[in-house]
């Protein structure tokens, strides 16, 4: 029974991830309609859009949820150092589950809708993009590990009691379900793309540990950026982060403050298989933000507000971003 | 057994990660052309250029520019395979003029019906070479009414302004004198023509449905402090056909082009 989910597990993952090479987006169909906005030309950027928000809620439950983040950029428009700057403004909305397959294997899955914006200092007609982003499918083991057997007392328990440390190893895929407009990436910030248009690879690891009271929770996450159909390759990107969380438990519900940190670096981004000039970076984040428990349904919030950045050689600066959530647990 | 499983997962998702296509490259050019554009962008230092605004330079001088224009002509680019195409000579010459720019600060010129290749290198001439300038007066096409209207022509037997600058000067003693800089050969008797030859940032892919754009940052503060660094107040404030100041502008202007990226679609 336990081999019988794997290997469904095993057959779902591949079923969709070849299931989207086959939904083929047309490579053509991008240029045609943004024609208007190709008079105004910068560097060449990174995505430093929303595919990277994390994956779950502090409690590791399983749960279907929405989940709207909202996060601006400033990017110069130009060559100079006084060149003038544009804006991007980037609302997702964003369907996301995590699902137990096992005791020990878990799904979690996103699917984000983006509603991208961008003004200019330059006074250029504003750009506009909405559509469904790019999904993610992982697969996650979960090593829960259990209390040593010190006390002599039980010899043959039943159960042995979990400790309070779990590591998950995450596997999945972020597949090409949005449209990557080429002609964009003729812009300081390449970010400002409802999707990608490759298929990347994730790797994640994590640890856990929860205590009564107080929690600790990180991640380590590799995306490993495969290259589209106009032969663009976004740099491959490290996410980490680190979140410590306290219990506050009430009559029917429970809030849970939390603290952290979290990171991101960016390779540089290739082309024809050439890379292109300043278009890896690196942000450091602090993060804080709260759940509230009560009955089914989780409610969180977080914010994430740069402490140092070094974006595309400095021409794109990410500020503060938030995001709400609205969980039901499985 | 756990483990085991989890491997296996590993190992298909990343066979089906690497299924990349890359069943590109072996198509041939061979009959197919396509555009290319080149934006010149004019800077001062890692300053976009704006007109009327004083800019420092050395030997405590600061100069304000209304007119800014140069002549670029014989665009030849560089194959990868070390062929060279030379954009067909009577379409080859331009006047670059910042006040034609667009919103961006940006003069466009688009190379048409370019052969599609790979090109890794970019050679253009500021001004109008011996060779051109004698096929005389009617062999310059439209060039020489335009360089008309552009105020980039003496008298056709002096030839044709490299390049002009327009504005005023001034330094601790002098405020806002004149700064004329109309540089160029003088007939067949002075030969200020020069040749730049760029290596470019990342390789450039004309295709026939793709336009690339070369972005080439002119840098202006080179015309005065390039190789040389040359001192208004000491004549440089007004170069017209002087066979020693004019060289010497000409060897600096070489010096002002730089390309700073390169789109491919």
């Amino acid at each position: 029974m336990q081999n019988f989910k794997t290997y469904l597990l095993l057959i779902l993952l591949f079923l969709i991830s070849s299931s989207n090479y086959a939904l083929d987006i047309d490579p053509c169909k991008h240029s045609k309609d943004i024609e208007f906005w190709k008079p105004f030309c910068d560097l060449c950027g990174c995505a430093t859009s929303s595919g990277s928000s994390g994956f779950g809620t502090l409690s590791n439950a399983n749960f279907i949820g929405l989940r709207y983040i909202s996060q601006s950029f400033k990017s110069r428009d130009g060559i100079f150092t006084n060149s003038p700057s544009s804006y991007e403004y980037v609302n997702t909305y964003q369907l996301w589950t995590q699902i137990p397959i096992s005791q020990k294997i878990y799904i979690s899955a996103s699917l984000p809708y983006q509603d991208l914006k961008r003004t200019f200092d330059s006074g250029a007609v504003n750009e506009e993009l909405d559509g469904f982003g790019d999904a993610s499918v992982m697969g996650w083991f979960k090593w829960q590990f259990y209390k040593k057997n010190t006390n002599d007392s039980i010899p043959y328990p039943v159960t042995r009691p979990l400790s309070k440390h779990a590591l998950q190893i995450g596997v999945g895929a972020k597949l090409p379900t949005g449209e990557f407009e080429e002609q964009l990436t003729d812009r300081v910030n390449p970010g400002f793309q409802v999707g990608t248009g490759s298929l990347d690879a994730i790797l994640s690891l994590g640890y856990n540990f929860s205590g009564d009271r107080v929690g600790f929770s990180s991640i380590f996450t590799y995306y490993l950026k495969g290259e589209n159909k106009n032969d663009y390759r976004y740099g491959n990107q490290f996410n980490y982060t680190g979140t410590a969380f306290y219990r506050i438990p009430f009559n029917r519900s429970a809030l849970t403050p939390f603290l952290g940190l979290s990171g991101d670096s960016y390779k540089e981004i290739e082309q024809y298989g050439e890379q292109q000039a300043d278009t890896n970076g690196n942000i450091l984040n602090g993060t804080f933000g709260a759940e509230y428990a009560t009955g089914k349904f989780i409610i969180g919030a977080n914010a994430a507000i740069p402490v140092s950045q070094d974006l595309f050689g400095g021409n794109v600066h990410a500020n503060e971003k938030l995001s709400f959530y609205v969980n039901f647990m499985l | 057994m756990k483990i085991t499983n989890f491997f296996t997962i590993l190992l298909l998702s990343v066979t089906i990660l690497s299924c990349s296509s890359d069943d590109e490259g072996t198509e041939s050019l061979d009959g197919q052309s396509g555009n290319l554009v080149i934006k010149f962008d004019n800077g001062v230092g890692d300053q976009d250029f704006i007109f009327d605004v004083s800019y420092n330079k050395s030997s405590e001088e600061s100069y304000k520019l209304s007119s800014v224009k140069y002549l670029v002509s014989n665009i030849e680019l560089t194959n990868s395979d070390g062929t060279t195409f030379l954009y067909p000579v009577d379409d080859n010459a331009f006047i670059v003029d910042e006040a034609d720019a667009n919103a961006a600060g940006e003069i466009w010129i688009t190379l048409e019906n370019v052969p599609a290749a790979d090109y890794t290198d970019i050679s253009f001439g500021v001004g109008i070479d011996q060779e051109r300038f004698l096929k005389g007066a009617d062999g310059q096409g439209d060039l020489l009414e335009i360089a008309q209207e552009k105020g980039m022509l003496w008298s056709w037997a002096t030839g044709f302004r490299f390049i002009r600058l327009d504005g005023s000067f001034s330094n601790s003693t002098i405020t806002d004198e004149a700064l004329n800089i109309h540089m160029g050969s003088v007939g067949t008797s002075l030969d200020n023509y020069r040749e730049v030859s760029l290596e470019l940032p990342n390789t450039v892919l004309v295709r026939e449905d793709a336009t690339p754009e070369l972005h080439v940052k002119a840098d202006i503060s080179v015309v005065f402090d390039g190789e040389t660094s040359v001192v208004l107040a000491d004549g440089y404030n007004q170069v017209h056909t002087d066979e020693v100041t004019t060289p010497i502008i000409a060897n600096n202007i070489m010096g002002m082009f730089s390309v700073h990226h390169v789109h491919n679609e």
